[in-house]
């Protein structure tokens, strides 16, 4: 065994988060962890990862008993982690990050920029990477850091990999290209924790599964012979599923909605992003934008809305020219923006009635702001949304992720909301919050909004769009509706 | 209607909120203890009339720092709006317009009331003013506060420095060496100064502003998270440029009560009030970094510090040339507290 968890437990201030789960981990195995949201997989990612040092229980690696203080002490034993918001320095160069912390000193204990350099490349090309190593860091795509990041902690001789989500942001090919390096970490007997959402891409990656719910162990599953459903069907503990999850099958899509659109934009650009992009939505109507990371439907949902600038573009409201609309313009036309990024929708360290009276003080609040006012009409929209707990007086920023999401969509509640627009609405939520935050979009497409939903989540489109637009490299490839369409015709525009 | 959730209360969470409290009692018991002649009624008297100046500059720039920003500018904004004062009252008293001045049948000149609202009304105006270019070059330009009103600070520092030429102007309102310095008896021997009611008054209206109106609100959530706030519809350009303009008016009310304090106007003045009002601020538990604080602590951080400042003046056991530094000594550690207290409440 490489890697042997005892009876993990782990309470934050008296709220159990993990409670006697054991693990095992063979040396050439890559492990899926799967659950839903606080089921406890990042505790115990942070516990594996020595972020975490204050559990009981007892953890064996190379079978010696270790206990990390934090994470350098996990990365000096040969366990690495790498997360999902990748922690390289993007200002720095590949090479300076591959040896960040350890740089090779020449003589007079200068830094050997040229020897750097030539190692940082032979790094590279164990994992097939070619790159110029003197580039920032930052001006690589997000797919490339990881497998940089990757890189750096194989050569530090970490025999121990825990990924955190790794292909949230990948296309396809990418995706491939990560599986095929992890592939071989696994020939050459290291192990990986696998921990994700996907859980086809846990079933095709994965030689066996863990499954957590509500801070305990499940089960430990070899998935072979698994299917989707079985896994879904264990993470919820026998619970439903919900239609969105049994997306094998083609979907077919509804005609075009008649009427007036309540938006229209005609050649819309942004440089680096889209060019000459033209849509419409009607009142009731679900939008979806399609397309993989750096397609540009991401900036198009921030143009649209005013978060960020078009470089060009008309737009019409209801039939009527109008300039593009400032951030609070847009509000109080009844656009909502759901920005994917929640860091930039909230205000993580104010109480969440203040999150739900910030976009409609005037309106819902009145003149004098109190808080008695404030909770009095926070407390029910909380209630709506179904956050949990609906304490208007708890911290946002204390929230589970879902929770948050509910958050920042019960703040628009407060008001009309005529356009919605969803940048990423279920990015890194469990299937019941998923469910649930999709629920109140509907709700709101049906009290007769426009919706505007930006996804690299075929399923979630598939499943609550009437109409597709895929967009790759800042175009529109494809209009889909009236039409039966499933997940691979979907990718295959993009 | 709402008990199911009730205000929670205990030490933990409140131990941040508390900690500019036991600073400010902890000085007044350690200065009572250690010194004689500290707990005295003329002290507080002392105190009082001392902090009103930081009390009135500290207020303004607490909005600043709630919103995340900075003013650096605010000392020299209260030494130019004195010297303002200081040169127009001379100018009216010498060549002013019957409007704004009157001689007397014994020859003696003095300023009408309108003469006088105009001395110190003018100053006050420009404070907002460059309060209010500080804001817009800050949310136009893009860069820091920071940068923008160290720039200001210079050509405050200038321009004072030109209308006075270096001269010192002793003459001005009467109601300003007035409220400074003399007040109501209370009993014996306790003299309320007239600053009391001039600094209560202004602070307990922002206080007002901060908490009960939406701008006040804004200013939270601005500096809570800039983004977060801009894409709910705050305009926080202009949550910027008010609170910058605030800060500009309190900081030019401050040079005015600094002036009447001392009886004279001129360039050499307010020298330490710009680190002053800032350890003022901070020390009060409000954060560098936006969102978290308030008005409520500013007072507390003032009174701290002028006891502090004031006490110091009593201990006899210290060389008096390293006061400075015994009383950055004092600060640090209570910020060190502050800071500790916070990272408790978070985990």
């Amino acid at each position: 065994m490489l890697l042997t968890c005892e009876n993990i437990s782990k309470s934050y201030s008296g709220i159990e988060a993990l409670r006697d789960v054991s693990l095992e981990l063979r040396a050439g195995e890559i492990h899926g962890l799967v659950g839903a949201n606080g089921a406890g997989k990042s505790t115990l990612m942070k516990i594996l990862s020595g972020a975490l040092s204050d559990f009981e229980g007892r953890i064996t690696f190379q079978g010696k008993p270790i206990r990390m203080g934090n994470p350098h002490e996990a990365l000096a034993h040969g366990i690495a982690m790498v997360y999902q918001e990748l922690s390289g320095v993007g200002k720095l160069s590949v090479a300076e990050n591959l040896f960040l912390g350890r740089q090779l000193r020449g003589k007079f204990g200068l830094i050997d920029w040229k020897e750097m350099n030539r190692q940082a490349r032979s790094i590279l090309e164990t994992v097939n990477l070619e790159l110029e190593v003197t580039r920032p860091l930052g001006s690589f795509p997000l797919s490339t850091r990881q497998l940089v990041e990757i890189a750096r902690c194989l050569h530090a001789g970490s025999r121990l990999f825990i990924l955190d989500e790794p292909t949230s942001a990948l296309s396809p090919p990418e995706k491939e290209r990560l599986f095929q390096l992890l592939r071989r970490l696994k020939e050459e007997g290291r192990g990986i924790v696998f921990v994700s959402h996907f859980i086809e891409e846990i079933l095709e990656a994965c030689d066996r599964v863990t499954i957590l719910v509500d801070g305990r162990l499940r089960s430990t599953l070899p998935t072979a012979g698994l299917d989707k459903h079985g896994v879904i069907h264990e993470m919820l503990d026998g619970k439903d599923l919900g239609a969105e999850e049994a997306m094998e099958e083609a979907l077919s899509l509804p005609p075009k909605a008649a009427g007036e659109p309540l938006v229209k934009l005609d050649s819309f650009s942004l440089k680096g992003a889209f060019q000459d992009i033209g849509l419409e939505v009607r009142p009731g109507e679900a939008l979806g934008l399609y397309g993989f990371v750096g397609a540009g439907h991401q900036e198009l949902a921030h143009c649209v809305c005013g978060s960020m600038d078009a470089d060009a573009g008309e737009m019409w409201w209801k039939g009527q020219a109008i300039p593009l609309p400032t951030p609070s313009k847009a509000v109080e036309m009844g656009m909502a923006f759901v920005p994917a990024e929640r860091a930039t929708a909230l205000v993580s360290k104010a109480e969440n009635y203040k999150n739900i009276t910030l976009a409609h003080l005037d309106t819902a609040v009145g003149r004098w702001v109190t808080p008695s006012k404030e909770i009095a009409v926070a407390a029910p929209c909380l209630e709506k949304v179904g956050c949990n707990p609906p304490d208007p007086r708890v911290q946002t920023g204390e929230l589970s992720g879902g929770n948050q999401q509910k958050v920042v969509l019960g703040k628009w509640l407060l008001g009309e909301v005529q356009l919605l627009v969803l940048e990423e609405p279920t990015r890194g939520m469990d299937v019941g919050a998923k469910k649930e935050v999709m629920e109140l979009v509907r709700d709101m497409k049906e009290k007769g909004a426009a919706v505007l939903i930006t996804s690299c989540e075929p399923e979630l489109l598939l499943a609550h769009a009437d109409r597709i637009l895929v967009m790759r490299q800042g175009k529109i490839t494809k209009e889909l509706f009236d039409c039966s369409v499933d997940k691979a015709e979907l990718m295959r525009h993009a | 209607m709402f008990e199911q959730f009730p205000i929670r209360m205990n030490l933990r969470t409140h131990a941040r909120a508390l900690a500019p409290l036991a600073t400010l009692f902890a000085l007044v018991i350690f200065f009572s203890i250690f010194t004689s002649g500290f707990f005295d009624l003329y002290t507080l008297n002392s105190v009082l009339k001392q902090a009103s100046t930081r009390a009135l500059v500290a207020t303004g720039l607490t909005f600043v720092l709630l919103c995340c920003e900075i003013d650096l500018s605010v000392a020299l904004v209260a030494t130019l709006a004195g010297c303002q004062m200081g040169v127009l009252y001379k100018w009216m008293l010498d060549t002013g317009p019957a409007i704004l001045s009157v001689t007397g049948p014994d020859g003696s000149i003095t300023v009408t009331l309108v003469g006088a609202v105009l001395a110190l009304l003018l100053p006050v105006l420009t404070g907002v003013l460059i309060g209010v270019i500080n804001g817009l070059l800050t949310v136009w330009s893009r860069l820091p506060s920071f940068i923008i009103t160290l720039a200001m600070m210079e050509i405050a520092r200038g321009l004072a420095s030109y209308l006075t030429k270096g001269a010192q102007y002793p003459d001005m309102p009467g109601v300003l060496p007035a409220s400074a310095n003399e007040g109501i008896l209370i009993g014996a021997d306790f003299e309320l100064p007239y600053s009391v009611f001039v600094v209560g008054t202004i602070m307990l209206a922002a206080h007002f502003v901060l908490i009960y109106t939406r701008f006040g609100r804004y200013v939270y959530m601005t500096g809570g998270n800039r983004e977060a706030a801009r894409l709910a519809g705050v305009r926080t350009g202009f949550v910027v440029v008010g609170c910058l303009a605030i800060c500009g008016m309190t900081a030019s009310l401050g040079g005015l009560m600094n002036a009447g304090w001392i009886n004279s106007a001129g360039i050499n003045q307010n020298l330490n009030l710009l680190l002053e009002a800032i350890a003022c601020v901070v020390l009060g538990g409000t954060s560098l970094f936006g969102g978290e604080g308030g008005i409520k602590n500013t007072l507390i951080g003032v009174l701290a510090f002028t006891v502090l400042d004031v006490g110091l003046g009593y201990v006899t056991w210290v060389d008096e040339f390293l006061r400075r530094s015994v009383m950055g000594l004092v600060l640090l550690s209570a910020l060190l507290l502050n800071g500790q207290l916070a990272k408790i409440r978070q985990n």
